[in-house]
């Protein structure tokens, strides 16, 4: 049996903000459930050695005893509200302790106030947004009054704005409440500037321990020895250091800004620039899917979408930017038949879609939802690659043919015969998109593939994709992913309240500043960067190291 | 408002019924609300003269207007309403005499429509509704009429009045009212928590139906096999989804010291008005005298149409 930990001795003070991080499977889980006592206790298993928190050794003490001196939020938000409204939640914990109706009330009050929830009490619980769904599991875990909080990986399905308000609150009960924050997370680009120590785990093991600039002084660390997914503004000064430019490297874009006068002296800008050009592969210039003055509402009357006028060309690369409530996933669904619009028109390769069956308008659009687990609902990994063939009248020999060469092209032979619902995350989408391409569509449309996946499962799967698209398939992909967007995109779309605010290459698409913040979307780290080094707007690293010493980024 | 920013789909809005209106009858306590149903119900049990369920309904229908429920709240339940009532009138007219019928009863018969006889020459199906309706046939009659007519009337009030608690009163204080009233608190938070989850799970039966459109299924071509299997297939996705999701509910609630030897209180306190006070006496005192009503005018009559 592999040990999940192996021989962690670590200590963290009170008052800290330490982030534990590392890749797939490396044990950050397992380690967060000693930490409550949930392991042993209620979860078995063996243990070793001992684990003591706030004076109490977590086998020698009720796991209600140790949940009074340490908090766990787990990652899906929506899986740990049991209650119906915020206030029910939050009142929960004490609830349970036996506590006095005056006494729950004041922990109540304290548990909204301090994660800004104080407005949103009467809401119903269902009716949140993710940010607000996590600050109210947090509360909830506040109003037990512990002294130490464990997140496990709590932005992995938060959008930009919902990852600013976690962590914003998180630093503030740190700051100000003197809470021990230990934040288990992969997203090093949104975290890297709010922990002081940082523990990195891999294999079971502790790797490195110590204060954030310190552990991340390697370069090799992040990407490499780690497979996560590095911090644009780390990478740019990986680069600076290697050429001798800076000496230590920088965890924010504030930090690097104090060392940049010196480093921009230093520095030979080239006389001209040319940004990586477009490969726009427009095979013919017929839409493959039109939508003229669509318009979508609501059956109680809200307005989804506004007149929006778009054209997919066939073997296009685009990603559809947005924050929560822009109406991406609406647009998807009515660009892929699902929803049929109240005004306007969507021509799917000529099909009217409010004419024709979502299944008959399947051959032409492909489509993956943002929960693998809804798409998965055969007895093995074959039967479900098989079923879109199959329900499209292929024969029996063409299935074979279509059902192997997917499993081949995503890797997934071992898993031909398992459950897919015994497969993890990353493998469940690669399953999903394997068996929406068995079926050959002219254009695939993803909803949010990236979500809560490490940073080496989203490389393969956006390589795949991009193999497709260079065979003839239109791509387009849902995301908020400002970064993925940069790297991959040949073609942005920005949706911000059911309006197209902008349509067209993403250097163009992301200098508009004011636009993307109205979006509540962030502006790429790069483009801050190269503002600041004093080169013309570059979306990612590679970009600006390219321009500054032509150095050969391999394109992925 | 009851929309998910997540999904962008806003389609189980004001799943649990509860209109948010400001009428006395609103303010009222759970626990006084639910014992209102106990006349009510118990009336609709007893009572077997189409008048007195008529008076019943009446009064279940006021009871409404004067909670200021707004007229388009009443779509579903007329329509539900209008399909049973309209299902159990039909299955009487014709069914009753094989279904119900006591022998020596009155019974008034207006048409034949399949008599006994007639079981040969109909090749499979006579046999069977035969076999159903205990050897008698099937004939319209003044009684099978009645029967449907009370019965249509019986599941109204209960429809009627079990919905009406359900739209004036929040799910938490439902609940609350129940505990109050006896019922075990584990139970009750069993009942919360079901609750919250409805939304997500309808939510995630309305994705995986799409999930398979979209990939070339389409139901209403389907057998009976293959819709079968292709609902167990939905369901057990479902089912696979709730206990991947009852797993790490049941962990967060550990850390929030659940099932902990405390005793749990109740953060919500349920506090007795005067009004309701008094209205509970009322009530108390219809009950007895419901009781009574019954017991003088139907328990002696089994049959008949007394009460």
């Amino acid at each position: 049996m592999e040990k999940a930990l192996k021989n962690i001795n670590l200590k963290i003070n009170e008052g800290d903000f330490v982030l534990i991080a590392g890749p797939t499977g490396c044990g950050k889980s397992t380690l967060a459930l000693c930490m409550t006592g949930l392991i042993p206790q209620v979860l078995g298993g063996e243990m070793e050695g001992t684990v003591v928190v706030d004076h109490k050794d977590t086998r020698n003490y009720e796991v209600f005893q140790i949940a009074q001196s340490v908090g766990l939020v787990f990652q899906n938000a929506e899986n740990q509200l049991c209650s119906l409204t915020v206030e029910d939640e939050a009142a929960f914990g004490p609830e349970n302790l036996g506590q006095s109706r005056k006494e729950i009330e004041k922990r109540v009050a304290f548990a909204l106030e301090s994660t800004g929830m104080t407005d949103l009490r009467p809401k119903y619980t269902f009716s949140l947004s993710g940010g607000q769904k996590h600050r109210t599991v947090i509360a909830a875990t506040l109003s037990m009054l512990p002294k130490i909080l464990v997140l496990d990986e709590p932005l992995s399905e938060l959008d930009p704005v919902g990852c600013r308000e976690v962590l914003e609150t998180l630093r503030k009960l740190n700051e100000e409440q003197g809470i021990t924050i230990i934040l288990i997370e992969h997203k090093l680009e949104q975290v890297l500037g709010f922990p002081r120590n940082v523990v990195l785990l891999k294999n079971g093991e502790i790797i490195s321990n110590g204060e954030t600039s310190e552990v991340f002084r390697d370069s090799n660390t992040i990407e490499k020895n780690l497979g996560l997914r590095a911090p644009e503004t780390l990478k740019f000064s990986y680069e600076l250091i290697k050429r001798g430019l800076l000496s230590k490297p920088a965890l924010s874009i504030d930090a690097l800004e104090v060392s940049m006068p010196g480093v921009r002296s230093k520095l030979s800008l080239p006389n001209s620039v040319t940004t990586r050009c477009k490969e726009r592969n427009s095979v013919s210039r017929n839409a493959l899917i039109k939508a003229e003055e669509l318009c979508y509402s609501y059956s109680d009357g809200t307005v989804a979408l506004r007149d929006i006028n778009l054209e997919i060309f066939p073997g296009e690369f685009l990603v559809i930017l947005g924050g929560n409530g822009a109406g991406k996933t609406t647009l998807a669904s009515l660009m892929s038949g699902q929803l049929k619009p109240t005004k306007g028109k969507v021509c799917i390769d000529g099909k009217d879609s409010a004419k024709y069956h979502i299944a008959d308008l399947a051959r032409t659009v492909g489509y993956t939802f943002q929960n693998p687990d809804c798409q998965l609902f055969c007895k093995t990994v074959k039967e479900e690659l098989a079923f879109g063939p199959k329900h499209l009248g292929c024969t029996k020999e063409e299935v074979n043919v279509r059902v192997d060469e997917m499993l081949r092209m995503m890797h997934i032979e071992k898993f031909k015969d398992r459950d897919p619902h015994t497969l993890s995350r990353g493998q469940k989408i690669g399953v999903a998109v394997a068996s929406v391409l068995a079926m050959k569509p002219k254009v695939l449309i993803l909803d949010e593939p990236t979500l809560g996946q490490d940073f080496t499962r989203i490389k393969s799967l956006v390589r795949m994709l991009k193999l497709m698209n260079q065979r003839g398939l239109a791509v387009a992909v849902i995301t908020h992913d400002i970064n993925i967007a940069a790297e991959y995109a040949c073609r942005v779309i920005l949706m911000n309240q059911g309006n197209i605010v902008a349509d067209g290459d993403p250097h163009d698409v992301f200098s508009k500043e004011d636009l993307m913040f109205s979006a509540n979307l962030d502006v790429p780290t790069a483009l801050r960067l190269s503002k600041m080094v004093g080169l013309p707007s570059m979306i990612t690293v590679g970009e600006i190291n390219e321009a500054l010493w032509g150095s050969i980024q391999t394109r992925k | 408002m009851g929309f998910y920013p997540n999904q962008e789909m806003n389609m189980f809005r004001g799943l649990f019924h509860y209109v948010d209106r400001k009428s006395s009858l609103h303010r009222l306590d759970p626990r006084v609300k639910l014992l209102m149903l106990i006349p009510i119900l118990l009336l609709a049990i007893a009572a077997n003269n189409p008048l007195t369920l008529l008076v019943v309904f009446s009064l279940v229908i006021i009871i409404y207007v004067f909670s200021r429920i707004p007229l388009y709240r009443y779509k579903a339940i007329f329509t539900v309403g209008l399909l049973s009532s309209i299902s159990f009138l039909l299955f009487g007219m014709f069914f009753y005499f094989g279904f119900y019928h006591y022998p020596g009863t009155p019974l008034t018969i207006w048409a034949w429509i399949f008599r006994p006889e007639d079981a040969q020459s109909l090749p499979i199906i006579g046999p069977i509704i035969l076999a159903l309706t205990q050897g008698r046939g099937i004939v319209l009659c003044y009684e099978g009429v009645l029967w449907g007519t009370v019965t249509a009337l019986k599941f109204l009030i209960a429809l009627f009045s079990g919905n009406w608690v359900v739209m004036t009163t929040k799910p938490k204080e439902i609940l609350l009212g129940l505990n109050k009233l006896g019922v075990p608190i584990k139970l009750t938070f069993v009942a919360m928590t079901a609750l919250r989850f409805i939304p997500i799970v309808m939510e995630e039966w309305y994705v995986t139906l799409n999930a398979q459109r979209a990939r070339g299924m389409k139901f209403r071509r389907l057998n009976i096999k293959a819709l079968l299997n292709a609902v167990i297939a939905i369901l057990s996705t479902l089912i696979a989804n709730s206990i991947r999701r009852a797993r790490i509910l049941a962990l967060a609630m550990e850390t929030r010291a659940f099932g902990s030897d405390q005793k749990k209180v109740s953060f919500k306190e349920l506090k007795m008005t005067r009004v309701d006070k008094i209205l509970a006496v009322t009530i108390l005192v219809m009950i007895v005298f419901t009781v009574i009503l019954i017991l003088t005018y139907a328990y002696p009559y089994s049959t008949g149409y007394t009460l």
